[in-house]
């Protein structure tokens, strides 16, 4: 059912290796972030970070020897939350370029008087009774 | 968690000969090996669902930055970078002092195990008192939005506030995911202590480790996303 081979233990220099390389990143994305690159500071430095968190999540939490179906779920986290800042994004992106339609949050005179598409609303009389 | 429950007769041929599993056997899954998996798998997924919280937050951030630019930009630039920093190498530091806790725990070794748990909690409440210094620091200087927040520049004003206010909610979830965290440590302390764990045991300290890494990683986005916006630019304004 499950693979039995013995749980292969790194040596302690394996983490040090690790740690000292996040410590140097660290660093660097502290130094970058002192230089004036104007656009490019803020994808310099999720780059960065993206390099520690990888490292973190394949040294650190394991990865490296975990089974394909567990790591397929850690990456189904990264995958969704790819789809919901893309999606988000591209909407709040193209709000300026496609203004919304002119019947924009009438919905409820919708409801009351037909679609103002299909013919222009009728003012109500003042005494309207509500008409089934 | 019992180990060696009584089975009914009715198991009767399927026994696969409990009496051999080894202590802290589960007897719903077939052997120890799956029950690694199983739980390993489960706490994956776990995080899953904790990396979709708080990409909320991250998306939320994302679009009022791109909307407020000038006014987080200057905002951060109220935060102190060598605070932040000294808080991502404690943090990393720790991430480092639990994977030897799992690595301690994978040769069953449990003194090793409460040595380097008890290493991690000192640093993860380092963290937290660092925190608590900077918090304190906002409340001084009038940066806590919805309380006290006096900005002198009206044309970055609601930006700066709303910078705060997601400085706050994100390192706020944040800190309550490390108090959480440090409520386990203690528990698996003890655990550890009592002489829990060995070669063929010790999920709960691979998922104890498992979180605080995920713990660690959010932190490593927010450091460059909360405290480094500004960093380029002279220090202005008020404050430091």
């Amino acid at each position: 059912m499950s693979q039995h081979q013995q749980h292969h233990v790194p040596p302690i220099s394996h983490y040090i290796g690790v740690f000292l390389a996040l410590m140097v990143l660290t660093l660097v994305t502290v130094g970058a972030a002192k230089l004036d690159l104007g656009l490019l500071n803020t994808p310099i430095a999720l780059a960065i970070a993206a390099t520690k968190a990888f490292l973190v999540m394949y040294i650190f939490m394991e990865l490296r020897s975990a089974s394909p179906l567990t790591r397929l779920s850690a990456l189904s986290g990264v995958v969704f939350l790819a789809i919901m800042l893309i999606m988000i994004g591209q909407d709040y992106a193209a709000r300026s370029y496609m203004p919304p339609p002119a019947n924009w949050g009438k919905t409820l005179s919708i409801i009351e008087h037909g679609s103002p598409l299909a013919a222009p609303p009728a003012p109500l009389p003042a005494h309207a009774a509500p008409s089934h | 968690m019992s180990t060696h429950a009584p089975t009914p007769a009715s198991h009767g041929a399927d026994d696969h000969g409990h009496h051999a599993q080894p202590s802290g056997f589960a007897h719903q899954f077939e052997d120890i090996g799956q029950q690694l998996d199983s739980t390993t798998l489960g706490m994956w997924v776990f995080l899953a669902q904790e990396i979709m919280f708080f990409g909320g937050l991250f998306c939320g951030y994302s679009i009022y930055r791109s909307m407020m630019p000038a006014g987080f930009e200057s905002a951060s630039n109220h935060l102190n970078v060598y605070w932040g920093a000294a808080n991502t190498i404690v943090l990393i530091l720790s991430s480092l002092t639990m994977a030897l806790a799992v690595r301690s725990a994978m040769l069953g070794n449990n003194p090793a195990i409460v040595r380097w748990l008890i290493g991690t909690l000192i640093l993860g409440c380092t963290f937290l008192g660092v925190k608590v210094i900077e918090y304190s620091d906002k409340f001084e200087h009038h940066l806590v939005p919805g309380y006290n927040f006096a900005w002198p520049d009206a044309a970055t004003a609601g930006g700066a506030q709303m910078f705060y206010v997601f400085y706050f909610t994100m390192t706020g979830m944040h800190a309550l995911h490390m108090v959480i965290g440090a409520g386990l440590l203690l528990f698996f302390i003890y655990k550890a202590h009592k002489g829990t764990y060995h070669p063929q045991y010790f999920g709960p300290i691979e998922n104890m480790g498992l979180y605080w890494h995920f713990v660690d990683i959010v932190w490593i986005f927010l450091f460059p996303l909360l405290y480094l916006l500004g960093f380029n630019l002279p220090a202005g304004g008020r404050g430091h």
